[in-house]
Formats: structure tokens, C-alpha cells, sequence
């Protein structure tokens, strides 16, 4: 050997300690996250940032001693966890899905006895727990049974296979890896990712001695890869190459800074792939199509083996229902979000074999399972005539459940909706958006009995109600001033929408404005309604004949003024107030007593001059009343929001001593009492009672 | 003018009455020419002819306000944007009610007819009425006040005449609106009208249904609309040759309410009988509003194909004398109410005894038998037998004799003095005053 040789051979072996010490990781301290629930059911679940790296996708490892049973990479939403300051822009929220834990029935006798736990991936770093996890045996027992005496997809051979190879490719990540362009066997073209750890590539080679394969991706630094190929004819290549497409399992993923990427292979990694520039991102659902394609072109390798692979149970590729194996078709009618907790979802799956189990829903980046205690299943024979032959199949080919999941309106793209059946099979149905809705205001929520026609006796009720109000709440914008004129004491009318009854409001408060004491303020809530613009110009008009203090306010919904109040009275400067709610009118006697009110202390409640159908005669509403204002905001911060704005007095009778004033004081012309599931999610609110 | 309505002026001069009055019109008659707004201009003319200052005071939209013809100094329009009227409560958005108040009390007048409040909004009459410093009076040119669907007193969807105004009932013709609206909307027009010097109705019978709604009765005045212009030499009809085919003529909008369609369904009867089919002429006049295109074109088809039934075309009201004079009989075919249709009056003026339906205004003013014939509203075979029977010189000859004098601009605006200068019935319960009565007397 030569001194150039041996100075050579003491660089490569210098760079391979190095190579291995960046692929095997050092210890970081940037890492932080917590497993928070441990099931059988359910799978695992937790949280995990990077804060060196905060907007980049953690991907991680379950770990039984050194085995890595699965992979899954940090993508659910956790508001609790970005709001705490940790993480950038990723979603630091995982789960292994109770699926994923399959691996350990088939584990090592060795390992059973060792306790589970989730690595980041290329470094030590073990996620803490908040309680002991089980030893894979124990989690093992807890799983749900799958009927072994039906085998499962095999696209699940070809995953384990590339976990496999992946293990066995960490080997190569020590070894000195150089282009040498004699090496280059071809490109990779397309890449594209799901975010249950499956990767997937397309391009073309010169040569390929086999499909599968243990392989190092460098980008920077080196990535170990299992990976599974399918070989076929394409035209614009030499007849000797092949096109590739094929899927693999690696760390690796391609990000912003990503320039050229080489893929090694062979024995010692003699030999490899270069990425193109730009490399292309694509969709799984390309990836699908050329998958198809491919089949009829096929030089070597199973097409149908990947393509079930990703049609499997942790994959998300749309529209495998055609890829199953077995006839099934599906759709969803109507997906109803309620933010931060979950869908409704109706939609029926037919198929003459099998019965849906679970369904589950992926939204944007949250994924979504059935409550196991919601699905309902249900005859559609509405389906008979486009299905002349299945009239078994449709009697419970209906569903209806409730799908739980942190979702967000603003991510909702891409839906695809997985039904698993009976028999552990699944399949993916891409999910029109059309159908898709949120459920953020009162009308919403009533709109909900659609799905269950008894929805408040269901269990999970109060947890809906819960949610769709505090969804209302957030997503009420404030009470925004259009013009403020400040008074010591103010009648705040919430205006109708309707040109016809908001005209009446301004007509009738000119009409009777002189008879308020001269001080006295006039201030009005409008809504974002058609007739907006006239009623800010009739505002106008009424300003300049009034001759008093006059304030004008927007809110996103004038139902709610009641609570836009805590808001205007400090802008207007009113230490006390009188509040007319909307569809009230105040009688000529009324608006003397409202004036009367303005100058006395405490509670008052005048009366209606009515017989509105579902209005408890003489009762106090929140509707009409006058208090003084510090109480008033001092009680609403911590008063339960009702949806639709008002339920008889929204509980303001019970926050202090009050009198009746005047009756005859007003009228109304429609009833403010909801319906009837609004009503019993706001009773809960109010604590049981129906107000 | 005869001595007794001299003397009657002279009268009511001395006694200081109203002499100066102001017209609130909810249109121009030079922009559209509807009952109302001609109604409103006669009596402004009438008022002028009898020595009264008078001042009309139109709302007009404000994208047509350019192409307003003001004939005297005393017309004012008042523009308004119509995006922001509400058709609900009647309501004039605040500028509007503000540029009307100050056109009136900028005449200082002291008695305000408010010819409708459509446009104007019944707020702005309101206002009047609240200043108290001149007597307001409130004209009914339909029902629009007791009934959300145009006035018309006709049940949504199935055009059914409707008895009765309620808050119920009015809730069932709009299943949108709440009974409470209904209400609101009720007592609201209550609040105006209860309070005005008087509400003029140019009928008995549309001031009946408003009594039966809930206005004071004393409020109430019967005050027939005058003709703008009295014909040259009316009732002077050349003698019918014999053999000659009888001419009943429709004169109007044709509209679904105008009930057409029970003209042409008598035609298709009168084709079956050559004999009937050779003595009858049926002639149409007015212009096609909508119509549903079956209607037009099977119109049109009968038309073509029926040579005793003609269309005569749209028509102008300076024509519609000399159109009028070359028919024996006007047919009306109203299913809904009417009210006080001008078209009776420009009949009789012409010489023309009316067949109409046996409902409401028109038949108020057609007394059976003695200035027409009535037959069974929407009934065509009962249209055709009253068509059959005034098919008859010596029955048209007897209608003609009985027809009733005609109701000039002058005989109204005397009216109308007349009861904004008399203090309203101290009583409750009697029926309204006949004022049409002593008008045409």
C-alpha cells in the first residue's frame, strides 16, 4: 500500500467514524414530549418537538427493547401544547394506532417481557411517560382480537419486509459511500409521503439485480431505508431500463433545503440513484395510478402487493375501496365538524361480505375515530335501484357515528374517510367536501337530530354541547364600534337583520326618545345581515333628529348583543344601562319605564305586553332588563354562553336581588326560545335547569 | 258651478276652515299613471279649480327624479333611495320622513292629505299627525295596510278572496312571518291611522273591512275619486243599428287579478254557438303584466283564431273616452276585490252601463239592474248569461238611463275640504258617512 493509499484509507475510515456517529445520533437536548395514553384500543399517543427544529415532523420509533415494532411521525394538531410555547409550525401530536401494535403478538419470547417504549427516531431520546407503560406482553393482551382464520392484506408482508430491510441497512450507514459517477444506475423522479410513515419513490434504472433491498439515502446526512421496488416498461426510457415505483421505509424526509438526494445500494453501497432537480413531490394518489399503470407494462416485482400496502389499514391513500380485493362501495352524505372535538358522520359502505366495524376520518392532519359507543348502523334502501343485486347487503349498509379527533375548519382538506370492517380489512374512501360542515352556531347544533333523532339522551351529549358552545363563543367576534358617543346611563336595543323590524327599532326610538331623561344614551347593535347598510344609514338618520348621545355597533351576530354588552357599556361610558333584545319593542309606556329605570339602582325586570307562544308570561328575560354595569360585567365573566344568545334570563335572576318593574313595558315579535336541542345544551349549561 | 256649492265655499270660508292644503302622493303621475297617484293629482286640480291653495308633494325614486315633469309651482318631489323602504311596516327611511316633513311644513298648510303612504312612508304621516300643526288626513287606495299581499285581500298561494284581515290568517299567507309580526305590523298602521283627522276611503266597502280590522269608525269618510276630466258631451250616443253586433269591452291592466282568463273562457262558449258568436263582439284594451307565458300564448292563440274576440292594445287615459264610446258594455273581471275602480266611472261618464263581478268595490259602485249587471265572481258561464241578457236594446237602454252622474275633480276636492274642515263624530258604532253620496248629489 501506498503512503497515498494509506493516508486514503485512513480518511475513509475517519469519515466512516464520523458518517456513523451523525447516522447513529448524539445525545440531544432539544427533544422534549410526553406518551400520554397507552391502549389497546385506542394505540398510543403523545406529543414531541424538536425546539432546534420546530416547524419539521418528528418521526418516531416503538420501541421493545431494541426491536423498532412501528414508525409513526408527529402530525396532530395539539392547540394545548403550541399555545404552551413548544413546537413551531408542525403538529406535535402522534399516535400509534392500536393497529400499528400488531407486531407484538409475533414478538421474541425474549421481548415480551420488556416494557414498550417511543424513541425519536436516529436519537436515544425516550419520550417519558406520565405512567409506567406495559411490557409488551401486556399491551400485546390488551388488543383487539383479529380473526386469524382470515389472513391479512399482504401489502402487511411487504411492510414488514422493508421494516426489515431498513434494520438491516444501518449496517451500510457506516460504511464510506461515494459517487462515483461509474455507480449511477439511474434517477429518482417523484417522491411521495403519508403520515403513517410509508414513503414512497418513482424513477427509472439501468439495471437492477433485485425488487427489495437495503439502501442508505443521503441528504446531508445518512438515512438507513428498507425498500420494495416493481419494475416496468416505460417509453420514453431505453428498452434496457426499467421504470421503478416503489415504496420505502426510512427516516428520511425530503424538506426545504433538500438539493440532491443519492439513494445507495448493493452489498457495500456500491451503487446508486441520484435525485433529479427538482425532485417532484407528489400524492399518494398518483402514486396509486401509476401503481395501476404499471400492471401492464410489468417487468418484475407484485404491483398488487403495494398497492394493497397502500390501501392497508395505516395507509391514507384515497379510494382504495377498487384495490381491496373484495366488491365494496362506499360514501359519506354528511360530515358535520364540530371544532376541537370530532365529526357526525352519515354515509353508508356496501359491500355482500362485510360488516362495518370502525370508521375513522382524516381531515387536514387530524385523524379521527369511530366513538365505539356511536356507530349505528341501518338499512338504506334508497341505494336499491342502483344496486339491484344487493338487497342483504344494504340492510345495514347505513351508518351514522361520531367521529372524535381534534379537527379545525381551517384544516380541513384532503377528507378521506377509512372504514374498517368486522374482519380487520379496511378500505379508503376519498370524501367530497361539499358534504362536509361545521357545526359552530345555534342552528347548527340543531341540525344535528338529523344523525340521532334522540341525540340528547345519547351519552356523549353534554361533551357536544360542550363543544359546539364554546365553539360559538370563540368564534363570536366582538361588538366593534361604528360610532361612540359616551353617556353616564344608555337603553342598548339589539337590532333585527330584517329590514322591516330593524327599521321599526330606529323608527320607534325616534318616535319615543323624548321622553328619556336628557342625558340618557341611545346605543345599537347591528348584525352583518342584506340589510346592513340601510340600517346604519336609518342610525344615521335617527343621530342627527335625536338630539341625544347616539353609539352604533357591529357584531358578527346581534342574537348575541347580550353578551357584546361587557364590551360596549365600558366604551360607551354607561354606568348603567338598559338592554331591549332583539324582535322586542318597547311600548310608548316602556320607554318611559326604561328612561324611569336608568336613574334607580339594582336589578329590574319589566314586563311583556304579549302572548308569545313558548314565553312564560310575567318570567324575567334576558331580553329586557336594566341593572347597573359593574355587577352586570362582573357576573357575565364567568356566566355560561348560551347558544342562540338568550334562554329566558340567561341566569341573570339568580346572579342578584331583582324587582318586576312596569308591565306592558314591550313586545315581541317572535319567540327567543330555542329549539329543542339548543335548549338542552344550554340547560346544561345553566346547570340542569331548563330556563 | 252651481249656486248651492258656491254658497256651500262661501260657508265654509267664513267659517275659517281648512283652506290650504297639502297632497302627499306616493308617485308623480307624469313618471306612472296608476289609480292612486292620478286619483292624488285630480284632487290637487280640483282644489285649485275650487280656490283652495293646494300643494302636491310626490315621492318619487331617485334614479327617475330627473325625468319628473313639474306642471306648477307648487309640485315638489321628493326623491328617495327605494333600497331602503321597508315593505313590511311601511317605513320611510329617517332622511326621507325628514325631507317630507319639511316640504310640508315648508307650505305651512293647514290640512295635509296623505294620498297613500306607500313610499312616503306611514312614519312620515306619523310624524305630520305628531306636530299637530295641521289636520291630516289618510287616503285608502287598497287594503295595503290590513294586508301584507299587495292589498289585494287574495290568500297566498291559492288566490282565494280572503274574508278577513288577522294576525293568524295574515301568518298563514307568509309562513315566514311570525303571528307577532302580524301584530306589530297591526298595531303599528292602528297607531297612525287611529290618530289621523280622517281616513278617507273612496269606497264603502274597503272602509268597511277596515272598520271590521279595528279603525275607529269616526275616523272613517266615504269620498268618491273625481274624474280628472269630464267628457265633451257624455252620454250622447248615436242610436244602434239593428243587427248590429253587441261591443263589451275590458278596459285595464290584464293581470292575473284582473281575471281575464273568464273572458276568454266565455269566448271559447260563445265560438260552440254560431248564432251568439255572430251578435257578440268582445274587445280587449290594456297592456300584458305578468302573465305566465301559457296564458299569452293561449291568449294570443284565441285571438288569431275567435273573429268576435279582438285585442285592441295598450291604451293611454286621453283615449280612453273615445275607445269606450265605440262599446256598448265595460267588463269587468276582478277576482280580487277591487276597490273603487276608475274604469266604472270613466263607463259611465262614456255611457256605459258595467257588467262586473257581484264582490266587493266594483260591485259597490254598479248597482244591478240599474247602471249594470252583476254575475257570480269568477264564474265565466255566470259572466256569459249576464253578457247573454245585456245582449238586449231594451235592457241597455234601461241600464243607460240609470247611469249616475259623474264625479268631477271639483265634487271631490269640495269633499275633501269638507271633511278635513268637520270635526270627526263624537260617537262610536255608526256606520261611516256617506260623503260620495252627497258629492255626486
Amino acid at each position: 500500500m501506498s503512503a497515498t493509499e494509506r493516508a486514503g484509507a485512513a480518511l475513509e475510515d475517519i469519515l466512516g467514524k464520523l458518517d456513523a456517529a451523525l447516522g447513529q445520533g448524539v445525545q440531544r437536548v432539544a427533544l422534549h414530549g410526553a406518551v400520554e395514553g397507552c391502549d389497546g384500543e385506542a394505540g398510543i399517543e403523545g406529543w414531541a418537538v424538536d425546539l432546534d427544529s420546530p416547524d419539521a415532523a418528528l418521526r418516531l420509533e416503538l420501541v421493545v427493547g431494541e426491536s423498532v415494532i412501528a414508525h409513526c411521525h408527529t402530525a396532530l394538531a395539539r392547540p394545548d401544547v403550541q399555545l404552551a410555547g413548544l413546537g413551531g409550525r408542525a403538529r406535535p401530536g402522534f399516535r400509534f394506532s392500536g393497529r400499528a401494535l400488531g407486531p407484538l403478538h409475533d414478538l421474541p419470547a425474549a421481548l415480551r417481557g420488556e416494557r414498550v417504549a417511543v424513541r425519536v427516531s436516529g436519537t436515544p431520546y425516550l419520550l417519558p411517560a406520565r405512567e409506567a407503560l406495559p411490557t409488551a406482553e401486556q399491551l400485546a393482551g390488551r388488543l383487539p382480537r383479529t380473526p386469524r382464520a382470515t389472513p391479512g392484506p399482504r401489502g402487511v408482508d411487504v411492510k414488514q419486509a422493508i421494516v426489515r430491510l431498513e434494520a438491516e441497512a444501518r449496517r451500510l450507514t457506516a460504511l464510506p459511500l461515494r459517487p462515483d459517477p461509474k455507480a449511477q444506475l439511474g434517477h429518482i423522479e417523484l417522491v411521495a409521503a403519508d403520515e403513517d410513515g410509508l414513503f414512497w419513490i418513482g424513477g427509472w434504472v439501468h439495471s437492477l439485480d433485485s425488487l427489495e433491498f437495503p439502501a442508505v439515502i443521503v441528504d446531508k446526512r445518512k438515512f438507513p431505508a428498507g425498500v420494495s421496488l416493481v419494475a416496468y416498461q416505460r417509453d420514453d426510457l431505453p428498452a434496457t431500463a426499467h421504470a421503478i415505483i416503489g415504496v420505502m421505509e426510512t427516516g428520511w424526509r425530503p424538506g426545504p433545503d433538500t438539493g440532491d438526494v443519492l439513494l445507495y445500494f448493493g452489498a457495500n453501497g456500491e451503487h446508486f440513484l441520484k435525485s433529479v432537480s427538482p425532485l417532484r413531490r407528489t400524492s399518494t394518489a398518483e402514486v396509486l395510478t401509476l401503481l395501476e399503470n404499471s400492471k401492464a407494462r410489468l417487468r418484475m416485482g407484485r404491483p398488487m402487493d403495494l398497492q394493497r400496502l397502500l390501501s392497508s389499514g395505516r395507509s391514507w391513500a384515497p379510494d382504495t375501496a377498487r384495490l381491496a380485493g373484495f366488491p365494496v362501495q362506499a360514501a359519506l352524505d354528511s360530515v358535520v365538524a364540530i371544532p376541537g372535538f370530532g365529526c357526525f358522520v352519515e354515509g353508508w359502505a356496501v359491500s355482500p361480505l362485510k360488516q362495518v366495524a370502525r370508521l375513522a376520518l382524516r381531515a387536514g392532519g387530524v385523524v379521527m375515530d369511530s366513538d365505539p359507543v356511536s356507530l349505528c348502523l341501518k338499512p338504506r334502501p334508497d341505494l336499491a335501484d342502483g344496486m339491484p343485486q344487493m338487497a342483504d347487503a344494504l340492510q345495514e349498509a347505513g351508518f351514522v357515528a361520531l367521529l372524535r379527533g381534534p379537527v379545525t375548519p381551517e384544516d380541513v382538506s384532503d377528507p378521506v374517510l377509512k372504514i374498517t370492517f368486522r374482519d380487520g380489512t379496511s378500505v379508503n374512501q376519498p370524501v367530497n367536501p361539499q358534504v362536509m360542515r361545521v357545526a359552530a352556531r345555534a342552528e347548527h347544533a340543531e341540525a344535528l337530530s338529523r344523525f340521532y333523532p334522540a341525540l340528547a339522551a345519547e351519552p356523549f351529549f353534554a361533551e357536544v354541547g360542550a363543544a359546539i358552545r364554546a365553539q360559538a363563543e370563540a368564534s363570536l367576534g366582538p361588538a366593534v364600534a361604528v360610532r361612540v358617543t359616551r353617556a353616564p346611563g344608555a337603553i342598548v336595543l339589539a337590532v333585527p337583520d330584517d329590514l322591516g323590524d330593524g327599521s321599526l327599532v330606529f323608527d320607534q326610538a325616534l318616535r319615543h326618545a323624548a321622553t328619556l331623561p336628557p342625558e340618557a344614551g341611545l346605543c345599537f347593535v347591528i348584525g352583518r345581515g342584506p340589510a346592513r347598510s340601510a340600517l346604519v344609514a336609518a342610525f344615521e338618520g335617527l343621530r342627527r333628529a335625536a338630539g341625544r348621545p347616539c353609539s352604533l355597533f357591529v357584531m358578527d351576530d346581534a342574537d348575541y348583543a347580550f353578551y357584546g354588552l361587557s364590551g360596549i357599556l365600558p366604551e360607551i361610558g354607561a354606568d348603567r344601562f338598559g338592554f331591549v333584545g332583539r324582535h322586542v319593542f318597547l311600548t310608548g309606556a316602556g320607554w318611559e319605564e326604561m328612561g324611569a329605570l336608568l336613574s334607580q339602582d339594582g336589578l329590574a325586570f319589566p314586563g311583556f305586553d304579549d302572548r308569545v307562544p313558548g314565553e312564560i308570561p310575567g318570567a324575567p328575560s334576558a331580553d329586557l332588563f336594566a341593572w347597573s354595569a359593574a355587577p352586570f360585567r362582573a357576573w357575565l365573566a364567568s356566566a355560561p354562553f348560551l347558544l342562540g344568545g338568550a334562554q329566558g334570563d340567561n341566569g341573570l335572576a339568580a346572579a342578584a336581588d331583582w324587582r318586576s318593574a312596569a308591565p306592558g313595558a314591550a313586545l315581541r315579535t317572535r319567540t327567543r326560545r330555542p329549539a329543542g336541542l339548543v335548549m338542552a345544551m344550554n340547560a346544561i349549561a345553566l346547570g340542569g335547569s331548563d330556563a | 258651478m252651481p249656486d248651492t256649492m258656491l254658497e256651500r265655499d262661501r260657508t265654509l270660508q267664513a267659517r275659517g276652515e281648512v283652506r290650504r292644503i297639502a297632497i302627499l302622493s306616493h308617485a308623480h303621475p307624469s313618471i306612472s299613471k296608476g289609480g292612486a297617484e292620478v286619483a292624488a293629482y285630480t284632487l290637487y286640480n280640483g282644489l285649485r279649480a275650487i280656490g283652495v291653495d293646494a300643494a302636491f308633494i310626490a315621492a318619487c325614486p331617485i334614479e327617475q327624479a330627473d325625468r319628473v315633469e313639474l306642471a306648477t309651482v307648487n309640485e315638489v318631489v321628493v326623491p328617495f333611495d327605494g333600497r331602503n323602504y321597508d315593505h313590511y311596516y311601511h317605513l320611510a327611511a329617517p332622511d326621507v320622513s325628514a325631507r317630507v316633513t319639511s316640504a310640508v311644513t315648508g307650505f305651512a298648510p293647514d290640512a295635509v292629505v296623505a294620498n297613500h303612504f306607500f313610499n312616503i312612508g306611514i312614519n312620515s304621516v306619523r310624524t305630520l299627525i305628531d306636530r299637530g300643526t295641521a289636520r291630516v288626513g289618510v287616503v285608502l287606495h287598497e287594503f295595503l295596510a290590513i294586508c301584507h299581499h299587495h292589498g289585494q285581500m287574495v290568500k297566498r298561494p291559492t288566490r282565494v278572496l280572503c274574508e278577513r284581515s288577522s294576525p293568524s290568517g295574515c301568518a298563514a299567507c307568509f309562513p315566514e312571518a311570525s303571528v307577532g309580526r302580524f301584530i306589530m305590523r297591526r298595531r303599528n298602521f292602528l297607531d297612525t291611522l287611529s290618530r289621523a283627522h280622517a281616513v278617507i276611503s273612496p269606497s264603502r266597502f274597503l272602509a268597511g273591512r277596515f272598520a271590521e280590522w279595528g279603525l275607529d269608525e269616526r275616523r272613517l269618510q266615504v269620498i268618491e275619486n273625481g274624474l280628472a276630466e269630464t267628457p265633451v258631451g257624455w252620454r250622447e250616443r248615436a242610436v244602434k243599428p239593428e243587427g248590429e253586433p253587441w261591443v263589451f269591452g275590458y278596459f285595464g291592466q290584464i293581470n292575473p287579478f284582473k281575471g281575464v282568463e273568464l273572458l276568454l273562457r266565455a269566448a271559447e262558449q260563445i265560438a260552440q254557438d254560431k248564432a251568439l258568436a255572430s251578435r257578440i263582439r268582445i274587445r280587449i284594451h290594456g297592456n300584458l303584466v305578468g302573465n305566465t307565458p301559457e296564458f299569452e300564448e293561449r291568449f294570443a292563440k284565441m285571438v288569431r283564431t275567435l273573429p268576435f274576440l279582438e285585442y285592441a292594445g295598450a291604451y293611454s287615459n286621453e283615449q280612453v273616452d273615445a275607445l269606450m264610446r265605440r262599446c256598448d258594455y265595460a267588463v269587468m273581471t276582478s277576482v280580487w276585490w277591487e276597490n273603487s275602480p276608475l274604469v266604472i266611472q270613466e263607463a259611465y261618464a262614456a255611457g256605459l252601463p258595467v257588467i262586473c263581478g257581484d264582490i266587493g268595490g266594483m260591485a259597490e259602485k254598479v248597482h244591478n239592474g240599474l247602471t249594470g249587471l252583476h254575475y257570480r265572481a269568477g264564474d265565466h258561464a255566470a259572466l256569459l248569461r249576464a253578457m247573454v241578457a245585456a245582449a238586449d236594446p231594451v235592457r241597455h237602454e234601461a241600464l243607460c238611463g240609470g247611469l249616475p252622474a259623474t264625479v268631477t275633480a271639483e265634487d271631490m276636492a269640495r269633499a275633501y275640504v269638507e271633511a278635513l274642515s268637520t270635526e270627526p263624530e263624537p260617537a262610536a258604532g255608526r256606520a261611516a258617512p256617506l260623503r260620495w253620496d252627497a258629492a255626486a248629489s
